[in-house]
């Protein structure tokens, strides 16, 4: 019966582990942390590996012991010794303990270094470029304080800090672009803060990870990382009033249009951080009843399929 | 407002579909269909046969602890049915083209309820009705300490059960997922009913797993057979201790959490809301105070099962004992310390998030330790592969790899590069897949006897085995892969090419797992068809250890016919070892039982009613129902004539029945262990003489 056991998970679950353990060497994908652009998603990326191999001592000991175990004391052709009441070793007491007490230990150590180095409250450079965020029901308004605001994009010079002010409006989101930073949550009536460097020039995504609603799949914006010279380029572009941000962010679900505005007087943001009504009346704009915003997040789907099918195919060339 | 409340017409489950048809309306009414259908077909089919006098009088008024638990096992097989089709769908809608056939909402739906399904109301009533059948036998009771708070516990289960599928038919579920975060599940985003089906669902399931923790822990206390001090006490005895420690500690938060909520949405408080000063901090710390323990209510009775299986299948005794109960104790109260790390990311200092993750990986340290006395258990033994045995291996290999991503995410550092990815969603279910359901199902392979007098068909029970494994892998181990490349969780598409091959791997591990519950489904089928060569009267069908193996398979109603003297872990070992096949009988004296009563049936249905009223905002029903829940229990209270009396001769005619049976039963080999031969007496006989 073992043999036939034994064939079987040969066959089966061997291929399964082997295409797990793929995962882990492959790192190959697009936005995920496993491929860091920024010094702050390249720290994340090491820590993620080295606390991978030091779980290896106490646990490769038991994916290689058991099924040795299993094979050489099975009942029908095994090989080992029979000891019906050997049911305690002090010695072996002492190393399963200690062995796995040592390593939390130094685990621990780790981890306590870790979480303080990259403390997404600490500035990750001198004089870290300033970015007030608001995320809302299915959007993001980025602010460059007496300078400018955009939605749905924000564009940062290479290789500099940057500080992000995040706040939210309606419900509690993620705020993330994985292959810069990790995330931290944007919660209306709270202000949080989430400091990175970015890396080489790249064009980027960032997305909201907390699920929202209906239109949670397009809660995302672009992250441009340009020269010194594009940044500054950027902030100089022609823009519309800030009125008419204010007034279309809190009647629309999902925005398509003009992306660039003027900067909003100064302590809007800290006042809308307090007072989340203030940039969409509490998101009164997407409440689930209300239908032809539903259609709009519909067609709104559809037109960002199209998108990003085309883009992938021009990507593909 | 009118008398029924919110309900409308809206809410029948095909009038969407018919005012708006659409792949996603039709799966809706589709679903609604199957729940309206299959209750016809069980209520046709019980009338056709005449069962219901049957259902009645057996099952529905019993206060028999293994009924009891068997009723909450089969609460939990049907409720994972529909959360695994619920899992096929998900994955379905994720390898189809985006968008998908199912709306971004209709998808929330179906991870809100598989998550709260799959926690809730599959994960609880298996542990708690394993823990209900096995338990008071193997620590010498005759019942629970209170049998009509048990039957009142089961069927608030059922009531909250009955709930969520009515959530099928009538209105819809939440799209907050599992945890319904606040402001998102206010009444201002989340309007309809669908969050306070959530609220009270879990209300009456949440009253009556603390109740069960109470009356685990008190039966523990009081009951065990004299001599069998703590120490002496079963494994799972020690794991379902603590495990009704907790539910006793963690159901609160809960309760007071969803209360909250449900203030909140229909009582114009601000606990929760984003302005007038409320902070959905504190739900999320609520929540998760239950939370966490919570995963160590599902774990820890595993953890037991475990310790029974490996020792029974590897001819051995248990090694390290009380390591595995001071590691069982350690994580208990460690499990209290850790609820922050399911929130690194909502913007606390460094310097707390660094205690929290340390205090978590802390809870590996003694979890480690008991992999490593399981796994010398099985060195120098003598194994056998059941299927029980496959199930404890299976969760051997598999609970240490998503041991290995556990520890990783303890680390604040990388849980924020991976919170809220399919990452963290591979993560739990590799933890809960291997930790709590291959434990459920080793302990329903293994103790099945015990309630039904036979065996189990091995043939499907080990296909069953290795589809739920190689399923797992193939569901799992891709999303780990696309969780690292940025896929977050509860999208309802993905759109980069590259996560494709990976969700087609995931939808094909989906259906093997869905062909392991249907081997089981057939498994059950051909155990039942076949159970007259698989029934094993004498009660001993694995060379088994514990005192539950003793007392002859289906167990008495009475349980034990004298309660047996406790001098050592395994008594049943060494009456075995001085050759005695059937305990030497003590004192037989009177003993009381408790009648059957349809009051913990019509109390919870009650309350049922009630909390329907309180979803559709029809107060007056709410508060009636509650009302007339209390005076029920206060009649119930002055009911003097509860207890039927099982005279001391009868249970000396038992016993010797039982002795006659034993007597007549031919020994059998282990070789014979899994054929029809074995009628429940067998020996190693290499070992013995
Ligand atoms: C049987 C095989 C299973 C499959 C194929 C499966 C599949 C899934 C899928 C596709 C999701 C949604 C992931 C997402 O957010 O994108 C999910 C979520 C979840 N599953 Fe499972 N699952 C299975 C078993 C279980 C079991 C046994 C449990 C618990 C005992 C469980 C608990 C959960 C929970 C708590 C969630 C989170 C729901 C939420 O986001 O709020 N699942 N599962
Ligand atoms: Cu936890
Ligand atoms: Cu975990």
């Amino acid at each position: 019966m073992f043999q036939n056991l034994y064939q079987r998970s040969r066959h089966l679950t061997l291929p399964a582990l082997l295409a797990g353990s793929a995962v882990w060497l492959s790192g190959c994908a697009d936005n995920g942390v496993m491929s860091p652009l920024g010094p702050v998603a390249a720290a994340e990326k090491t820590h993620m590996i080295v606390f991978f191999l030091w779980m290896l001592p106490v646990c490769l000991p038991i994916l290689i012991g058991l099924p040795w175990i299993l094979i050489k004391y099975r009942r029908q052709g095994g090989s080992g010794t029979y000891r019906p009441n050997w049911s305690h070793s002090t010695l072996a007491e002492s190393v399963i303990w200690g062995g796995s007490t040592i390593s939390v230990i130094i685990l621990g150590v780790l981890v306590w270094m870790n979480t303080i180095n990259e403390d997404p409250y600490k500035h990750t450079g001198v004089n870290p470029i300033h970015v007030q965020v608001v995320g809302s029901e299915w959007k993001w308004m980025f602010i460059y304080p007496g300078k400018m605001a955009s939605v749905n994009k924000v564009v940062l010079p290479q290789n500099t800090p940057v500080e992000f002010d995040i706040t939210a409006t309606g419900a509690m989101q993620s705020f993330w672009i994985p292959r810069l930073a990790g995330q931290i949550y944007a919660m209306p009536g709270m202000q949080t803060k989430m400091n990175m460097t970015t890396g080489d020039l790249a064009q980027l995504e960032g997305f909201n990870s907390q699920f929202n609603g209906a239109a949670f799949p397009l809660d995302k914006f672009d992250v441009d990382v340009v020269t010194k010279a594009q940044y500054d380029a950027f902030l100089q572009q022609p823009r519309k009033p800030w009125n008419e941000l204010l007034t279309q962010f809190k009647k629309v679900a999902t925005w398509n249009g003009p992306q660039i505005f003027d900067a909003p007087p100064k302590g809007w943001w800290d006042k809308a951080s307090m007072n989340p009504d203030m940039a969409t009346e509490g998101g009164a704009a997407i409440l689930p009843d209300n239908a032809p915003e539903q259609k709009k997040i519909d067609e709104a789907i559809h037109n960002e399929l199209h998108l990003t099918q085309n883009q992938s195919q021009g990507g593909a060339q | 407002m009118s008398i029924l409340g919110s309900l409308n017409w809206d809410d029948i489950f095909i009038v969407p579909f018919f005012k708006e048809p659409s792949t996603s309306t039709a799966i809706a009414a589709a679903a609604g269909g199957i729940v309206v259908l299959g209750a016809l077909a069980v209520l046709v089919l019980l009338t056709v046969k005449g069962w219901w006098k049957p259902l009645w009088t057996n099952w529905i008024t019993t206060l028999d602890h293994k009924k009891i638990g068997v009723i909450y096992i089969v609460l939990a097989a049907i409720m994972l049915i529909r959360g695994v089709l619920e899992a096929v769908v998900m994955r379905a809608q994720q390898v189809s083209p985006a968008p998908g056939f199912l709306s971004v909402e209709h998808h929330a739906e179906l991870f809100s309820t598989h998550g709260t399904i799959m926690i809730f109301f599959v994960a609880m009533p298996l542990l708690i009705g394993l823990i209900n059948v096995v338990m008071p036998l193997q620590i010498g009771a005759r019942d629970m300490e209170f049998p009509f708070m048990n039957a009142v516990s089961l069927w608030l289960s059922v009531g909250g059960a009955a709930l969520v599928m009515a959530s099928l038919v009538i209105g819809r579920f939440e799209t907050g997922g599992w945890t319904a975060y606040p402001p998102y599940t206010g009444i201002k985003l989340s309007p309809d009913e669908g969050v306070d089906y959530w609220i009270w669902s879990l209300m009456l399931t949440g009253i009556g797993t603390t109740l069960s923790g109470i009356n685990f822990a008190v039966t523990i206390y009081k009951q065990r057979a004299p001599g069998m001090t703590l120490m002496k006490m079963p494994i799972f005895a020690w794991t379902t201790l603590c495990t009704a420690i907790l539910m006793i500690y963690a159901m609160v938060p809960l309760a007071v959490a969803s209360a909250m909520l449900a203030l909140d949405r229909h009582a114009g408080f601000h606990f929760f809301t984003a302005d007038a000063g409320g902070n959905m901090m504190n739900f999320a710390n609520l929540f998760w105070l239950f939370g966490h323990p919570e995963v160590y209510i599902l774990i820890l009775p595993a953890f037991g099962v475990f310790s029974h299986v490996i020792p029974t299948f590897s001819g051995k005794k248990l090694y390290g004992y009380t390591s595995l109960v001071w590691a069982t104790v350690a994580i208990a109260v460690l499990s209290f310390t850790v609820w922050v790390h399911h929130f690194f990311t909502m913007g606390q200092t460094a310097h707390l998030n660094a205690i929290f993750g340390i205090a978590t990986m802390t809870i590996g340290v003694p979890t480690g330790v008991k992999v490593y006395n399981w796994m010398l258990t099985m060195w120098r033994g003598k194994l056998r592969f059941s299927t029980a045995m496959l199930f404890s291996a299976g969760f051997m290999f598999t609970f240490v790899i998503g041991g290995i991503t556990g520890v990783m995410l303890a680390n604040p550092v990388i849980s924020f590069a991976a919170h809220n990815s399919l990452f963290l969603v591979a993560h739990f279910h590799n933890m809960l897949i291997p930790g709590l359901l291959f434990g459920m199902f080793a302990g329903i392979n293994y103790w099945f006897p015990l309630a039904f007098g036979f065996r189990l068909d091995e043939k499907w029970g080990r296909r069953s085995f290795w589809l739920w494994m190689v399923g797992f892998y193939l569901t799992f181990m891709p999303l780990y892969a696309i969780g690292l490349m940025g896929a977050p969780r509860r999208m309802a598409f993905l759109t980069d090419p590259a996560y494709l091959p990976w969700l087609m791997i995931s939808m094909v591990g989906a259906l093997a797992v869905l062909a392991g519950l249907t081997s089981q489904v057939i498994q059950v089928w051909v155990s039942v068809k076949n159970r007259e060569s698989l029934m094993v009267p004498a009660g001993d069908p694995w060379d088994g250890r514990g005192l539950e193996w003793s007392l002859g398979c289906p167990v008495p109603e009475h349980d034990f016919t004298t309660i047996p003297n406790i001098t050592s872990r395994e008594p049943w070992v060494e009456a075995k070892e001085r050759g005695l096949r059937v305990m030497e009988p003590t004192e037989f004296v009177d003993i009381h039982l408790p009648k059957n009563t349809s009051m913990g049936f019509v109390v919870a249905m009650v309350a049922t009613v009630g909390a329907f009223g309180l979803i559709f905002q029809m107060w007056w029903l709410g508060a009636l129902c509650w009302i007339a829940m209390f005076v029920l229990v206060l009649i119930r209270s002055y009911d003097t004539d509860w207890e039927k009396t099982v005279t001391a001769e009868e249970l000396r005619a038992d016993y010797e029945r039982h002795k006659h049976v034993v007597e007549t039963t031919p020994k059998v080999s282990l070789d014979d262990e899994f054929t029809s031969k074995n009628r429940g007496l067998v020996i190693d006989m290499e070992t013995a003489q």
